[in-house]
């Protein structure tokens, strides 16, 4: 055995171990670890924030510099947690949303507008949808074409302290108005992810063959009826049908050198009364619980997922940071809740100064990055065969749907994490020009044409067209 | 194997959203076009005809944002009155559970809970818009239909319609049963194509695996199809610009609508004779009989749930401070007696919107009777309680209503009156520009107390006003109601102001003082029985109306007018309206 195989099923050992936890059992076979030469997957990782204040956002100076650069640049307090990846960041300070700006057909609430445009950066397809395929999809979409790659083309799941009914997500779309699910509670992302994951009792050739024939039999029903309806239904059913021949084909691209997690052990660590069944914003405890719980768990899940080739795009969105999660009390600062209050703490000209308010709010913005921080943690902890990490051949975006607390498209608060497999020069920060055209930051419509470039998709435009210039200049190492 | 309501909770994210909406000069709105009353850009005229459901009438419109026109006051042909667009709808969430319930009563019920929730439009979740697959959702489809083949493999007995008493019998027994299970499944007789497909696939699977496998692999196909999952429609002979549906497809429209289920052996008797839908009457015995069957009842509570946003209910949360007759359990206190108040009113009582809106009676228990200022129950249940007529009017002055629209700390005017103004005059105003600074201007000082109405009326920016002044004449109506629904006449030791004016409604518009006021203004309004009928029309085709749609939404407010806002014919109405019984013609997409 190799030095990177063992590196490689320490880790996975030790992911199930420190999920204690989260319980997953060891991973026992780590088959693809000994597949020595093959070519290491890139990955796509979108970790969708619910917005963050830009005060804190924002790299410092480095010690001993009146302010930072490129090069030299220190976190915030409230990044601080990502201190061990920050040779894997870049902070892109400049990014605005233009394609909205063009949307002749916005919404009228900037959250909707900016959950729309954030993703898939082209005119919407009304109602709040978005217009176009989300970059994840995107990738998702081209990556997987015109053969599967891995059984689950994304997987999307999010981060909640309450079943608050979520879903769809705002953000991730498969085309024009097709907003994706998310799953959000741990334990059944983790069983919709490993559940079909069956060991072999010797029945598999049989079971296999009969599962052909059953789709032969439906696709056959879909095929017949297409053509008879109009074309706009058609779409639905040639999409449906797309769909279930993926899992048809992707029924032999199981998890790669890897066994299914003990998903009762999620169970075990979930077994409190009010885990994930009770809306109570006056007991912080339960909400601090259940987002940390669903913010632990389905971050392993989605990391063990990539980890065994089940998926190479992903993407977790936050839910709003619940009141009870960051200490906020209802009527606190004659507020009506912790969303009133970064209105008023934040924008152009805060309501609110007293630094007591805004300390509320900050403490959000780190639960987010604290937990970011986790997602790179895991995504570093996974060795690859070319004696680096997962975090160095995969992509992640941390961004949201929101500039500041004033509802702002521009000045974007997003990073970038990890290297795409050597595609992004990290450990930078970047102060973007203005855009010319409009003095406001650059099209993050060209940000999506790097992440497109760094996945190997050749392009040079995403979403709408007329906001593209092509790759961001100064990403690429 | 139960049959679902398929009630939601609400998306906290909507939650929030929905306190940004304090100010607005916008011009956008994300509902579907062409709704009466909220912005149809042709100014309506003329006198129609005001027959009753399906009939010739007149969609009135407008031409500004808030202030619609007479919703009955023009005319439309005969020939206007026809189906506009009618795009393949794929069963909710809810008649997909009901289906696969009712197609195998026998057979454990599988677990549906990882199927996606629906998107909404106009709060509804059988939009067709938001019909779009997901690979979450296919996924899901095959997993259940795995499933039910696997109970059904082991559990023969309890789906075969017949014993094979050796293997030779097997062949008929499964064809027999394929033919009843794709008839069923597919809410149509299978065509002479699909029996020999089927026979063709069972006797291959038996070939390969015993009988009860090939059973359970023909369950997992059926359930897969997309006649099943999808209900496409092609219609028969040709009707003016529309054609008419099959009695097969009429008898899914019908029972998808009444019952959010697939038809019963009785309905589809009556689609195999061809009666329905040709046969005079016909149809109208089947409305009749499904409404009177108690699967209406969820359908309704259903489209009630939607329509009136009572999943808001679910997170009410409130400073036990300021109000320590709140906890948890008073929210689920609050949703209960207004799906009880509804239910009594559509089911038991008189049926009439105008009761709706103007009954003074509420269910009442130990945690609703101190905030109703009434006593308690004995016991842990409910009481029909009536209330005090001066403080209480139907609907909107109840307790969860007025506590789902409201702040942790303070009433909400504003989303209250944006409640009215959406659900109640389909009127939805723009939300405000995303620039716009929604924060009140003033906190909440305990040294200078003010009443929650002006500190809303201090921060309207002038620009803000167009829309603030139709939302805010409305919600400061309800100022008598604290953030839990509480009567009260002062606040912060400052009188309550609950003069409002109505804006909009073309019949009913002025000032008015206090809920029960406006609530029987209202209650007579044609503009509210336009938006009532409207909100049945989106729930019943599932999708949002449109120009086209004018004159069978007008017809159906017409026949509800005159039928003295009777909620039952309303939803009769639209059952048996032109449109529901026809389509546009098809066009094929062609090709393979």
């Amino acid at each position: 055995m190799s030095r990177f195989e063992l590196n490689r099923r320490k880790m996975l050992l030790g992911l199930g171990a420190g999920a204690a936890a989260a319980g997953l059992l060891p991973w026992l076979d780590v088959r693809r670890a000994s597949a020595a030469g093959a070519a290491i997957p890139k990955r796509l990782l979108v970790f969708y924030g619910a917005g963050s204040l830009s005060d804190v956002w924002r790299p410092v100076a480095a010690a001993g510099n009146p302010a930072p650069t490129e090069s030299a640049w220190a976190l915030s307090k409230t990044h601080s947690a990502l201190a061990d990846f920050k040779d894997q960041l870049i902070y892109l300070d400049g990014i605005g949303m233009v394609s909205e700006e063009l949307d002749h057909n916005p919404s009228g609430n900037a959250h909707d507008q900016g959950a729309k445009h954030s993703l898939a950066a082209i005119n919407s397809a009304g109602t709040n949808l978005p217009g176009g395929p989300s970059i994840d999809q995107f990738v998702a979409q081209q990556i997987n074409s015109p053969t599967p790659l891995t059984k689950f083309s994304s997987l999307l799941a999010s981060i909640s302290a309450w079943d608050n009914g979520c879903c769809p997500t705002d953000s991730s779309a498969s085309g024009p108005g097709t907003l994706l699910p998310a799953i959000w509670d741990p334990r059944r992302f983790a069983k919709y992810v490993f559940g079909g994951v069956l060991a072999d009792d010797g029945g598999a050739a049989q079971r296999a063959k009969n599962q052909q024939s059953i789709y032969t039999l439906v696709r056959g029903e879909f095929s017949s009826l297409a053509p008879r309806l109009p074309s706009d239904d058609r779409v639905k059913l040639d999409s449906h049908l797309s769909m279930l021949s993926d899992l048809q084909a992707q029924l032999g691209l199981g998890a790669r050198g890897c066994q299914p997690p003990d998903l009762s052990s999620f169970d075990q660590k979930i077994n409190q009364k009010c885990d994930f069944t009770c809306y109570d914003s006056q007991n912080p405890d339960v909400f601090a619980r259940n987002w940390a719980l669903s913010a632990e768990l389905n971050a392993r899940t989605m990391v063990l997922a990539m980890a065994c080739d089940l998926t190479r795009v992903g993407h977790i969105s936050c839910q709003f940071a619940a009141d009870g999660l960051i200490g906020y009390k209802g009527g606190a600062f004659g507020t009506t809740d912790s969303h009133d209050l970064t209105h008023k703490v934040n924008g152009a000209k805060p309501v609110l100064t007293d630094p007591a308010a805004f300390e509320v709010i900050r403490k959000a913005v780190e639960t987010e990055a604290n937990a970011f921080a986790n997602l790179l943690k895991l995504l570093k902890a996974t060795p690859e065969s070319d004696g680096r990490t997962m975090l160095d051949h995969t992509v992640v975006l941390w961004c949201s749907q929101i500039g500041r607390g004033d509802h702002s498209l521009d000045d974007l608060p997003w990073v970038l994490a990890g290297g795409g497999g050597d595609y992004f020069k990290t450990g930078r920060y970047l102060k973007l020009p203005k855009n010319p055209s409009s003095n406001r930051g650059l099209p993050h419509n060209d940000l999506f044409v790097s992440i497109a470039n760094a996945m190997g998709i050749q392009s040079n435009k995403f979403g709408n067209p007329n906001c593209c210039n092509g790759p961001l200049a100064g990403l690429k190492a | 194997m139960s049959v679902q309501t398929g009630l939601g909770t609400p998306l906290l994210l909507a939650i929030i959203l929905s306190g940004a909406l304090a100010a607005c000069t916008g011009t956008i709105s994300d509902k579907g076009s062409g709704q009466l009353g909220a912005g149809s850009t042709s100014a309506g005229s003329g006198s129609g005809s005001t027959g009753g459901s399906g009939s010739s009438a007149g969609a009135g419109s407008t031409s500004s944002a808030g202030a619609p026109g007479d919703p009955l006051a023009v005319a439309c042909a005969d020939a206007d009155v026809a189906p506009d667009s009618a795009p393949l709808r794929r069963l909710s969430r809810v008649e997909y559970i009901n289906s696969v319930s009712t197609l195998f009563p026998n057979l454990p019920s599988p677990d549906f809970s990882g199927l996606p929730p629906e998107g909404q439009v106009n709060g509804f979740d059988n939009n067709v818009t938001t019909q779009t697959p997901s690979p979450i959702l296919v996924a899901q489809y095959q997993k259940i239909a795995q499933s039910l083949g696997q109970a059904a493999s082991a559990n023969l007995a309890k789906v075969l319609p017949c014993t094979p008493a050796s293997p030779a019998d097997e062949v008929a027994c499964g064809t027999q049963f394929a033919a009843q299970l794709v008839r069923r499944a597919y809410r149509r007789p299978p065509t002479t194509a699909e029996v020999k497909t089927f026979g063709d696939f069972l006797a291959t699977a038996r070939a390969d695996n015993d009988f009860a496998t090939a059973i359970g692999m023909l369950v997992e196909a059926t359930l897969q199809s997309p006649h099943f999952l999808y209900r496409p429609e092609f219609g028969t002979a040709t009707a003016g610009r529309a054609v008419t549906l099959s009695a097969h497809e009429l008898a899914a429209r019908l029972s998808f609508f009444m019952w959010e289920a697939p038809p019963d052996e009785a309905l589809s008797a009556a689609a195999d004779s061809g009666d329905l839908g040709a046969k005079p009457g016909a149809l109208a015995i089947q409305v009749d009989r499904l409404l009177a069957d108690q699967r209406a009842h969820l359908a309704v509570q259903n489209f009630h749930q939607q329509w009136l946003n009572l999943g808001k209910f679910d997170s009410i949360d409130r400073d036990r401070t300021l109000y320590p007759l709140f906890d948890p359990d008073t929210r689920v206190s609050m949703k209960a007696s207004t799906v009880r108040f509804l239910e009594h009113t559509f089911w038991e009582g008189d049926g009439k919107l105008s009761t709706l809106l103007t009954d003074s009676h509420a269910y009442v228990d130990s945690k609703l009777a101190p905030i109703y200022g009434v006593p308690a129950p004995e016991g842990s249940g409910f009481r029909y309680a009536a209330l005090d007529p001066s403080q209480r009017s139907g609907l909107l002055t109840q307790a969860g209503f007025m506590a789902a629209f409201a702040h942790n700390r303070t009433s909400a005017p504003v989303l209250r009156g944006v409640f009215v103004m959406d659900r109640l005059l389909c009127a939805p105003p723009p939300p405000p520009p995303k620039a716009v600074n929604t924060t009140l201007a003033e906190t909440f000082d305990p040294n200078v107390p003010k009443t929650t109405r002006t500190l809303v009326e201090g921060h309207v920016q002038p620009a803000c006003a167009g829309c603030h002044n139709s939302i805010d004449g409305l919600g400061f109506g309800f100022e008598n109601y604290d953030a839990i629904g509480a009567f009260r006449t002062a606040e912060n030791g400052l009188p309550i102001d609950a003069t409002g004016t109505i804006n909009g409604t073309h019949e009913v518009d002025g000032d008015f003082n206090g809920a029960v006021a406006l609530s029987q203004r209202l209650a007579d309004s044609d503009t509210v029985r336009a938006c009532v009928a409207t909100e049945w029309f989106r729930h019943g085709f599932g999708r949002s109306e449109t120009e086209q749609d004018k004159c069978t939404v007008r017809g159906l407010t017409a026949g509800f007018k005159a039928s003295g806002d009777d909620m039952h014919q309303l939803m009769k109405s639209v059952a048996l309206s032109f449109s529901f019984s026809h389509r546009i013609p098809v066009v094929p997409s062609g090709g393979i």
